[in-house]
């Protein structure tokens, strides 16, 4: 079963793989809110983003093709949901389609604003996920007294997504070994059928896949051992890249104080 | 082995049900001396693996468990999973991280153990199996022989008292069912063996479990069980 695309470039050895991941996760963490508060239109802030995000990757060694491939889907599903965005009225007419709908130039901005973000957001997350293995982010995230029911969450929806990958993998091979095919509603019946057995499967297997993590001491009722101190190098990105995005959001204002 | 060697593992009258009503074992006892290997056996559906988590306190049935002379309780649930190193039957449930060393490190881990400790135990535990090298390594998409090593080095790792292992064997050519015999004949600890395999129980243990139907059926020396063919196939192991 070939599960890489999960976490292909976590083996890596690159400076942003060594970076401590608390490090990394509050980093993220700080970055997407200050990303996803950025008002519409104002550019700079988010070209910096690009430019941060593309620096990391670089120095990471993780392909940027694979990056991209994993944080376009994701524009693509919000460009999608925000659809009606572009046609909010405010500011000038761009394009008008019928005399009741138009696309407006505050639209415009609201919409590739929101895609944007959606991307940079995505892609942080991507290159998170790339550089730290999911085990070390759950550490991380545990140190960092975040809420145990959120680490909670994004602990089953991995394993949970992980036995789901496979076991639909696992289903289709034995589905295609038997020549599947043919007529639409057949089809459609037997992938109905695939889809109920797929969460079963998926539910005995994450069972016993825990129950593996508890034989070895796995205890999600207890908080990890003591952890290393932050060397300098950490504390200077955990201190130097909020500030930086913050100064991005905060130029004009810098400009004008002037 | 001497007779008067310390017990380091005895279960008493143990009986379960699971959910779903399935009466899976009924009033089960079985002792474990210290350096001993046990074979446990009987026909599929017997209630070998149901017995096998019950012994890593995965599953709670009544019954009494003592490990190292400890008797199970919450206080002392996590030093009895150190001390019984259960290995499961199907490997993919075993090896869950993306690579061959953090899955090792993940007991030891667990344990609390320095980084240096675990980077230490890691690298023994997977030489010990044979699988030095395959640290960075995806246990996905190890060879079966190499993940059936590598899900042993993941509890060696963790020094346990008493490896408890099901089928060890199961789906191995001769060849790696050889290997991995030896693998077993070389591991320090007492050892539980759920196989089907009568030229392992030969080799390596000295004393027979027999299971059916949720119940031990009977239990003796190897030779004495494995002597009798007709008996054998009474038992569902022939
Ligand atoms: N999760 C479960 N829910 C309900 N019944 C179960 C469950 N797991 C096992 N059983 C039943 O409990 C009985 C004992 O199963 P167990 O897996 O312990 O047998 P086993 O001796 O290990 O067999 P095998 O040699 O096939 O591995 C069987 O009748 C089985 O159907
Ligand atoms: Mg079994």
């Amino acid at each position: 079963m070939n599960l890489d695309f999960l976490d292909r470039y976590v083996g890596l050895d690159s400076p942003v793989h060594r970076l401590d991941a608390r490090v990394k996760v509050l980093v993220v963490l700080m970055c997407l809110s200050l990303w996803v508060t950025t008002p519409p239109g104002r550019w700079i802030p988010l070209g910096f983003a690009l430019l941060l995000l593309v620096g990391a990757a670089v120095l990471s060694r993780v392909p940027l093709r694979y990056l991209l491939a994993r944080s376009l889907p994701a524009a693509g599903f919000v460009a999608l949901m925000a659809v009606l965005a572009p046609f909010r009225p405010g500011g000038e007419v761009l394009v008008r389609l019928t005399p009741a709908v138009a696309v407006s130039e505050e639209g415009a901005r609201l919409y590739a604003a929101v895609i944007s973000k959606a991307f940079l957001s995505v892609a942080a997350v991507v290159l998170l996920s790339s550089t730290t293995s999911f085990a070390t982010i759950l550490e991380a995230m545990e140190r960092l007294r975040l809420p145990r029911t959120l680490v909670m969450i994004v602990s089953f929806a991995y394993r949970y997504l992980f036995v789901i990958v496979e076991e639909t993998l696992r289903m289709k091979r034995a589905r295609d070994a038997r020549l599947f095919g043919g007529r639409w509603l057949w089809h459609s019946t037997v992938i109905g059928r695939m889809i109920g057995t797929l969460f079963l499967h998926s539910y005995e297997r994450a069972e016993r896949v825990y129950q593996a993590m508890i034989a070895r001491g796995y205890d999600p009722g207890i908080r990890p051992r003591q952890a290393q101190p932050l060397s300098s190098g950490d504390l200077a990105v955990l201190i130097a890249v909020p500030v930086g995005v913050l100064g991005s959001r905060l130029l004009p204002w810098l400009a004008g104080c002037r | 082995m001497s007779t008067d060697s310390r017990s380091v593992l005895s279960l008493r009258g143990l009986s379960y049900r699971y959910p779903d009503g399935t009466a899976a074992l009924e009033d089960v006892s079985l002792d474990l001396r210290e350096g001993e290997r046990l074979a446990l056996m009987g026909p599929n559906g017997a209630g070998k693996s149901t017995l096998l988590l019950h012994l890593n306190a995965l599953l709670d049935g009544d019954g009494n468990l003592e490990v190292d002379g400890m008797a199970l309780s919450k206080a002392t649930v996590r030093t009895i999973r150190q001390k019984v190193g259960l290995v499961f039957q199907n490997p993919d449930d075993q090896l869950f991280c993306p690579t061959v060393f953090e899955d090792v490190a993940f007991g030891p881990r667990n344990m609390g153990l320095p980084d240096t400790e675990v980077e230490r135990r890691v690298h023994g535990s997977l030489q010990a199996v044979g699988l030095d090298g395959f640290e960075r390594r995806n246990p996905a998409h190890l060879s079966i022989g190499e993940k059936k090593r590598a899900a042993i080095a993941t509890v060696h790792a963790m020094r346990p008292l008493v490896f408890v292992l099901d089928e060890p064997t199961g789906n191995l050519d001769a060849r790696g069912r050889r290997g991995l015999l030896d693998l077993l004949l070389s591991l320090e600890g007492a050892q539980i063996i759920v196989t089907h395999d009568l030229e392992l129980v030969r080799a390596v243990c000295s004393r027979v479990l027999v299971m059916g139907a949720g119940r031990i059926v009977t239990e003796g020396a190897v030779p004495d069980i494995l002597a009798d063919p007709a008996k054998l196939e009474v038992w569902g192991l022939a």
